[in-house]
């Protein structure tokens, strides 16, 4: 299983230095960052020696080649903003967003898979309908309007919980929950599909015959066999879910990477924004990674080779 | 019977999950007083940037000589005692006795000696360059006496003297600029505690302050809020004490929570570039197409309307009317569509135009909404707005870059000072969008004019000149909107959005 | 991703079709239906659902709840926005802005999507490493964060933002049909058409394409829904369509600020937005549980 893995990080090296460089290009397309820093009323001099400072006067492909020989020495820049290593600042933060993060998961997954087994095993009953609908709600509300409303409702009129902030398990239950609806959403669509397909197999009724309690068999043997797509879903939608925290810690003023990210792209703060991207991609393959290790736990017959 | 366990089980599940554990909230005290502002600092030194938020935090931990107090709009010594002109370039500034840093080093004129050379070397507060190129010296006379020389008469003086902010020497010697960014060490009403990025800076009352403490503060906590609703929603649930930048949508639902909204009238003054520069040719150059803008725009459905009557009119001039130079004879171009599209006819445009009208998104109060508006307006005297909304880091450097042209809808917000807000028109500055060589001849007469009196006459001309030809569309003044508690008293922003805590208290009502 | 089994014969095909026929009869399906049929006509001839100008303004008249009657004695069913605008005009004539960029989006991912899943899948070797590289880039960088950084680059043209929406989740529909690919390439009637000497690019189009269609049909409409809210997630971060032109999702983030003065500013073209993806998803469950055979075969 170490030489699976192995071969399958070296694969994915190329992909990440493929976002480094797409970063790299669309960032600096997007014009001299310069005035961003500076007073509009700032004088020619500082504007050159902002520009010297941070190699921004010399040639695209020269800048280019820098970044490559230190990125591959693990030097990503330093901030333009706080004149920082931008992977210092991006470490700070990361706590507060994996925190974000796991606790998104944890509710998605908590909810969502008993959901999800539910419509299944009552297909076609109103429970099952009502359980869609849900599940196509949390699919069709913006993430942020989620956001806002529960701002206003449970932390404004209901007084349950802080309006944002990280103070506390509190002030988690808002971000997360918001974060986690459309995950919720959507595995309950792929967990309730993926039971629906094995839960008439033979080996179910088999189960059954033996005399096993029902939720011996649709827990262990119809949600066991069903769970590898749940699985897969979750990990690609890591992607997703690091997208949506972009808007969920503005929204909770939530100190974490999404936030630091959209001040990045707004101030054109170009290091800060390759530190994040590359934080997200890393995370990103390092979920898809788990998944295929939890494979080979939830189902013996997956063999990691 | 075995389904019916599973039936049971599936909704002890789903019980579970659904209901989280509430622990009791983190309390603040009592004497905490919370603000919350759009943005965290990147540095606590006040002269490392120009942005508010970042000043705002940093100023109530080192101080500057002097601040000029909204409340009174009067110049008022800080850490100086007053100052006199030697000659008209000249100044003695005396400085307060007996103060010190909280590290202990003391308060004098080395420490004013240092803090000044720090701000005049442009490699260390590169952003402060224009108001450094001020000053040509500065020499210690005695402990408590510095003499300050400019290159020139400025008759800005007090402002450029405010900006600088005092330093302790040895400290700042020891950690350069951005140790001193991190870890602030001063001589002002707090110091720092903790700071958490992105999160909270937490400061607590400097015990040996030199002047009068605050009551009931002990500590401060700032909470960067991004989010406007979010930050609003919050004072009005009573989770802050102040918060800044308040939508004016919110307003009304806050003042019915019981806490107190304070409008302050912005320095940030709205129009629309209507480019004359020769690199940007369009109907613009023409000033009957201009002056039919300017009849176009419903001034008072802007102010009335989209902003409740929380924006104020401008009277036809770029200059407030408590300024020097403000000219009370000139009025708001009416709002007169008929006459608009008689002006477009007369400049040969009977069936209109299209042109292309930029504006931010996300940078100014309201702006994509006012910019809308505005389209529409344009659009029913017959000037076809193709409208290109801007990033609000795209439009900023479109508009240093001259690129925000022929129409572009902007918010310039420059220091307290007739000079530096009519120079920003000057053919030759970075972004401006006229080109009139009378409008130069005026500003430079203006400039160099120490006499207040005959000032005020040069930039009444001015302003009358500009209404003239309609240089730009003017629009309206700003009104910035905070929030506080009941409990807090004489909270008072200044119109460049920056508020000490002088004064404050908190508690009886 | 789900649907890795679903390997439809082309009699299956016909019989999702008589089966889709057959469950418009259950009521879901109806409304589901009869909601995309309204959509598709509200793009098309808006006028005949409002007489209202979707943007003409009146300051004066701004946030008003539903049923406002103006001074000139014109009933506003749904109220005024933040300018005064017809909240149910804008929501007719956003249907066709919104539609014409979540559908564009969608094609456009799906173009590329599957031309390089086909690709892949069939050609396999090198070429199909290095698609799995591109998926695999793609998927772990933010869609939200591409579309900022390259909208600052392209300005906010409508074109420019179908298409970065487009090549931000173009890898779906890559994955999805490179794995019915790898399962249909050794399948008996592929091979035989091998055998009798056809080119690849006649195989591919001729046998491959048509037994995924309907695969390729569902992963659309759950797309679909994706972009609708990336293009409401856009409008928030102020990168979206430009105004005037109304968007659902860009009334949302606008009326959003207006929640706690006139709520029903936000929550009409949200309704909007939920009952359009609640059809669409209806619609895209129905196909995927018609097309699994086994699943046919449990209910007949």
């Amino acid at each position: 299983m170490g030489k699976y893995l192995l071969t399958r990080l070296l694969y994915v090296l190329p992909s990440l230095l493929g976002v480094l460089i797409i970063c790299f290009f669309l960032t600096r397309l997007s014009g001299d960052p310069t005035h961003l820093f500076m007073p509009v009323d700032a004088t020619d001099e500082a504007l050159a020696a902002f520009r010297a400072k941070h190699g921004l006067d010399r040639s695209l492909p020269e800048q280019f080649w820098l970044f490559v020989y230190n990125a591959l020495q693990g030097d990503f820049g330093n901030s333009l903003r706080f004149s920082v290593p931008a992977m210092n600042l991006v470490a700070e933060r990361l706590p507060a967003t994996l925190e974000l993060a796991m606790a998104t998961l944890l509710i998605a997954v908590t909810i969502g898979i008993p959901l999800g087994v539910m419509a299944a095993y009552w297909r076609g009953r109103p429970i099952d309908t009502g359980i869609r609908y849900l599940a196509a709600l949390g699919q069709s509300v913006p993430t942020f309007y989620w956001g806002i409303v529960s701002i206003i409702v449970l932390a404004l009129w209901m007084r349950l919980l802080p309006t944002g902030g990280r103070d506390g398990l509190t002030s988690l239950v808002l971000p997360a929950t918001t974060l986690a609806t459309t995950m919720m959403a959507l595995i309950i669509r792929v967990t309730r599909s993926s039971m629906l397909n094995v839960i008439e197999q033979d080996y179910i009724r088999t189960a059954r015959a033996k005399g096993q309690t029902e939720f011996v068999v649709v827990v262990r043997h119809a949600l066991g066999n069903s769970i590898i797509p749940v699985i897969t879903v979750i990990a690609l939608q890591f992607g997703v879910l690091l997208g949506g925290v972009v808007v969920t810690e503005t929204v909770f003023s939530w100190p974490g990477v999404g936030r630091l990210a959209i001040q990045a792209i707004y101030a054109r703060d170009y290091p800060v924004v390759q530190a994040v991207v590359l934080f997200f991609a890393v995370v990103f393959v390092f979920a898809n990674l788990v998944a295929d290790v939890l494979y080979s736990f939830v189902d013996p017959r997956v063999r990691l080779k | 019977m075995k389904r019916r366990s599973f039936h049971a089980l599936a909704l002890a599940a789903g019980l579970l999950a659904s209901t989280a554990i509430f622990p009791a909230f983190a309390q603040n005290a009592p004497s905490d007083l919370i603000v919350a502002q759009a943005f965290d600092p990147t540095s606590l030194w006040p002269n490392f940037n120009t942005a508010s938020d970042e000043i705002n935090a940093g100023a109530l931990i080192t101080e500057p000589l002097f601040w000029t107090d909204p409340k009174t709009n009067k110049m008022m010594p800080v850490l100086a005692l007053g100052y006199e002109m030697e000659d008209d370039t000249t100044i003695l500034v005396s400085l307060r006795q007996g103060v010190s840093f909280t590290n202990g080093e003391p308060f004098n004129a080395d420490a004013v000696v240092a803090s000044f050379t720090n701000f005049m070397n442009p490699d260390v507060a590169p952003a402060y360059g224009r108001y450094a190129s001020v000053f040509e010296s500065i020499e210690k006379v005695d402990d408590n006496t510095v003499r300050i020389k400019t290159k020139s008469p400025y008759p800005a003086l007090e402002l450029a003297l405010g900006k600088v902010y005092i330093v302790p020497p040895a400290y700042w010697a020891e950690v350069g600029a951005d140790g001193f960014g991190a870890k602030p060490v001063g001589t002002g009403p707090f110091k720092l505690e903790e700071w958490r990025r992105d999160d909270r800076i937490v400061m607590t009352r400097n015990e040996t302050y030199w002047g009068e403490p605050l009551k009931g503060i002990e500590r401060v906590i700032l909470r960067p809020v991004p989010d406007d609703m979010a930050r609003a929603a919050g004072i009005e649930a009573g989770e802050f004490d102040i918060a800044t930048n308040i939508p004016i949508a919110n307003a009304a639902a806050i003042e019915a929570a019981g806490k107190k909204i304070v409008e302050v009238p912005s320095y940030r003054i709205f129009s629309l570039e209507l480019s004359n520069l020769e690199m940007h040719p369009s109907p613009m150059h023409d000033k009957l197409v201009r002056q039919a803008v300017n009849y176009a725009i419903d001034k008072d459905g802007i102010i009335d309307g989209l902003f409740e009557g929380r924006a104020k009119h401008l009277n036809g001039q770029l200059l407030r009317s408590n300024q020097v130079g403000y000219n009370p004879d000139l009025t708001d171009y009416p709002y007169d569509p008929e006459k608009a599209k008689e002006l477009l006819a007369e400049a040969g445009y009977p069936d209109g135009f299209e042109i292309d009208f930029r504006f931010p998104s996300g940078r100014y109060v309201q702006d994509q909404e006012v910019a809308t508006a505005i389209a529409g307006m344009l659009e029913a005297v017959g000037i076809r707005p193709n409208m290109i909304q801007l990033e609000a880091g795209e439009f900023l450097r479109q508009l240093v870059g001259r690129e925000l042209a022929p129409i572009g809808y902007v918010g310039l917000g420059p220091a307290d000072d007739p000079d530096l807000q009519m120079s920003q028109y000057r053919s030759d500055w970075r972004y401006s969008y006229v080109s009139d060589p009378e409008v130069d001849r005026l500003i430079d007469a203006g400039a160099a004019e120490m006499d207040s009196g005959k000032r005020a006459v040069i930039y009444q001309e001015l302003s009358k000149y500009m209404r003239d030809q309609a240089s730009v569309a003017y629009l309206f003044q700003n009104v910035d909107l905070y929030a506080t508690g009941s409990d807090v008293q004489g909270f008072l922003p200044r119109g460049d959005q920056l508020w000490m805590l002088y004064g404050v208290s908190v508690g009886d009502k | 991703m789900t649907q890795t089994n679903t390997v439809p014969s082309p009699s299956q095909r016909r019989g999702v079709w008589r089966g889709m026929l057959k469950q418009i009869r259950r009521p879901g399906v109806a409304i589901a239906v009869a909601v995309v049929i309204m959509l598709v006509a509200m793009s098309i001839f808006p006028g005949l659902f409002t007489s209202q100008d979707p943007n003409l303004q009146s300051i004066l008249s701004r946030l008003k709840g539903p049923m406002f009657e103006d001074r000139s004695g014109v009933l506003h069913v749904l109220g005024t926005d933040q300018l005064g605008r017809d909240i149910w005009a804008r929501i007719v004539y956003g249907a066709r802005t919104t539609l014409i960029v979540s559908i564009g989006a969608v094609l456009v991912s799906a173009a590329l999507g599957i031309f390089l899943g086909l690709i892949g899948g069939y050609v396999g070797g090198v070429t199909d490493a290095v698609i799995l590289r591109l998926i695999d880039m793609q998927l772990a960088f933010p869609v939200i964060l591409l579309v900022i950084g390259a909208v600052a680059v392209t300005g906010q043209s409508l074109a420019a933002l179908i298409f970065l929406m487009g090549l931000a989740s173009w890898p779906t529909f890559a994955r999805v049909i490179r794995s019915e690919v790898l399962t249909l390439r050794d399948r008996e009637f592929v091979e035989a058409a091998r055998s009798i000497g056809a080119t690849q690019s006649r195989i591919i189009l001729r046998h491959i394409v048509p037994n995924v269609l309907s695969v390729i049909m569902v992963v659309a409409t759950f797309e679909l829904s994706t972009m609708i809210l990336i293009e409401a997630t856009l409008s928030f971060l102020g990168v979206g369509v430009q105004p005037p032109t109304p968007t659902w999702g860009g009334m949302i983030s606008e009326g959003q600020r207006y929640l706690s003065q006139a709520w029903t500013v936000s929550l009409f073209p949200g309704l909007v937005i939920s009952i359009t993806i609640l059809a669409i998803n209806t619609l895209g469950d129905e196909l995927r549980d018609l097309l699994d055979p086994r699943l046919a075969r449990t209910e007949n």
